[in-house]
């Protein structure tokens, strides 16, 4: 086989890894997608439920890689839910709340100590720039932090 | 939730000096840890959870947590983490209750969400929860943090449902309502005595067996908090919440399921009640053999509540817990 035809076959395996990933989020995620669009939100973009599950299947190639996904993308909702308890107060905050446990569901078995407190350190910047009065989850500084995760699972 | 008389209960019940002497230096130096987890660049952020965190709360779930592990004999983890989880994950809670609820005022004091706005309330809300995660890692591999994480989404579970229940007195069940005080208060309450159990170094059939009777207990609570809305809390909460607010209790479902007028179902629907028409509902309750009916409940459930504990053996833990139970029908509602 040529190294063209190597490197295509690669990248098909990559796209095909890349979307069992996605369907594994959507399938777990499946509920809370729903539950999202009863409230008067700001529809999620089939880039905002894509992103992240693809990027975590790109970078990561250890154990647990949906349940990683899913932990990821439970984070971002759950931080984007919270910036809605200005309007739909209610609605905003259970749901927040409920993707968090969400994501402290999926990321445990994970079992990674530093992934873990990255994560809570994570969590208490953006609170901080928040309270700041930026405008917003940082959608690019949380994927520049996705591309760590591998790092920090492997100490 | 009568969470003062319980713990005025627990210091006269108590014969056991010594027990009750360490768990209040574990309390007290989960207060201090907690009051310091507080602090951040935010000024704001820092008083307002401070002063909340110090605003006199009970305690209640990690005072279980801590008898419970007490009643290991091995006890080969830390406690005051788990204790300082369970109190950050229920103030968050509280925290974010408000926002919903859109209160103004919780144990004599004004809300985060009045006093700094709605956004900040649930920002410092999930402060607390970060600080929570920093504890995981204590307890890794031992279900500890797979419990907390299940019950931190039941009781979302029970406020989404009694956010669906809210005025549909012709639709909900007692079974709804059950299930939403267990999602709401009782699990929480179970998982508190569980976890505690595990980190004490008891079995898991064990801890099981503490979990039943933490949840039979947060039941009976929740009853009795529920009877005191309507005949008079001396918590210094507002009269007849649960009515004002829509949400259906036992002694209303009771009534409902034994047949209630049409003029009164339509009252209960209504969203913007007069305070004479709290009056009339209450009255009409009190009235009623509804309020023996949730007493027999209340009963019930801390009688379960004691049985769950029969196979666990004799201790002065267990029978703290045990009195804790009986405690809650001594009183006459």
């Amino acid at each position: 086989m040529s190294n063209r035809e190597n490197k295509d076959n690669e990248e098909l395996m990559m796209q095909d890894e890349m979307e069992k990933c996605l369907i594994d989020v959507e399938t777990c995620l499946e509920y809370t997608y729903g539950m999202w669009n009863k409230f008067d939100f700001p529809k999620l973009t089939i880039a905002e439920r894509k992103e992240i599950p693809e990027t975590i299947a790109r970078v990561y190639k250890g154990d647990y890689v949906s349940e990683l996904a899913a932990a990821c993308q439970c984070f971002f909702l759950f931080r984007k839910a919270h910036e809605y308890a200005e309007g739909e107060a209610a609605g905003a905050v259970l749901l927040g709340d409920y993707l968090f446990s969400r994501f402290s569901h999926y990321l445990i078995p994970i079992d990674s100590t530093r992934l873990i407190d990255e994560f809570a350190s994570l969590l208490k910047l953006e609170i901080l720039e928040e309270m700041k009065g930026r405008n917003g989850f940082d959608m690019e500084n949380y994927i520049n932090f996705l591309y760590k995760i591998p790092s920090f699972i492997a100490e | 939730m009568n969470e003062s008389l319980l713990r005025r209960e627990i210091k006269q019940k108590l014969n056991n000096g010594m027990m009750y002497d360490d768990m209040r230096r574990h309390l007290k130096e989960m207060e201090n840890n907690l009051l310091r987890m507080c602090f951040s660049p935010n000024l704001d952020m820092t008083s307002k959870l401070q002063n909340t965190i110090g605003s006199g709360g009970k305690r209640l779930r990690p005072m279980l947590s801590y008898f419970c592990y007490r009643a290991g004999g091995s006890r080969p983890m830390e406690i005051i983490p788990l204790m300082c989880m369970l109190e950050l994950m229920h103030t968050a809670s509280l925290i974010h209750d408000d926002v919903v609820d859109d209160s103004d005022q919780r144990r004599g004091t004004t809300t985060i969400n009045r006093s700094s706005g709605k956004f900040a309330a649930v920002q410092y809300g999930d402060f607390l929860l970060a600080r929570a995660m920093e504890n995981l890692h204590i307890y890794r591999g031992t279900g500890i943090n797979e419990a907390l994480a299940e019950v931190s989404g039941q009781m979302c579970l029970g406020e989404f449902a009694q956010m669906e229940n809210q005025f549909q007195i012709r639709s909900m069940t007692q079974e709804d309502y059950f299930l939403q005080i267990k999602r709401k208060t009782a699990y929480l309450l179970g998982a508190s005595c569980y976890t505690g159990a595990l980190a004490g170094g008891l079995s898991k059939s064990d801890a099981e067996a503490f979990k039943n009777y933490g949840e039979n207990l947060g039941i009976a609570f929740q009853l009795k908090d529920d009877l005191l809305d309507f005949t008079g809390s001396s918590h210094g909460k507002p009269f007849c919440q649960d009515i004002k607010n829509g949400i259906f209790t036992l002694p209303l479902l009771y009534l409902k399921d034994s047949g209630l007028p049409e003029t009164m179902l339509r009252l209960l629907e209504k969203k913007a009640k007069t305070d004479k028409e709290v009056m009339e509902i209450a009255d009409y309750i009190k009235k009623s053999d509804a309020v023996g009916y949730t007493e027999f409940t209340l009963r019930k459930y801390s009688y379960n509540a004691e049985k769950s504990l029969k196979k666990i053996m004799e201790c002065q833990e267990k029978d703290a817990l045990i009195r804790l139970a009986k405690s809650m029908v001594k009183r006459k509602i």
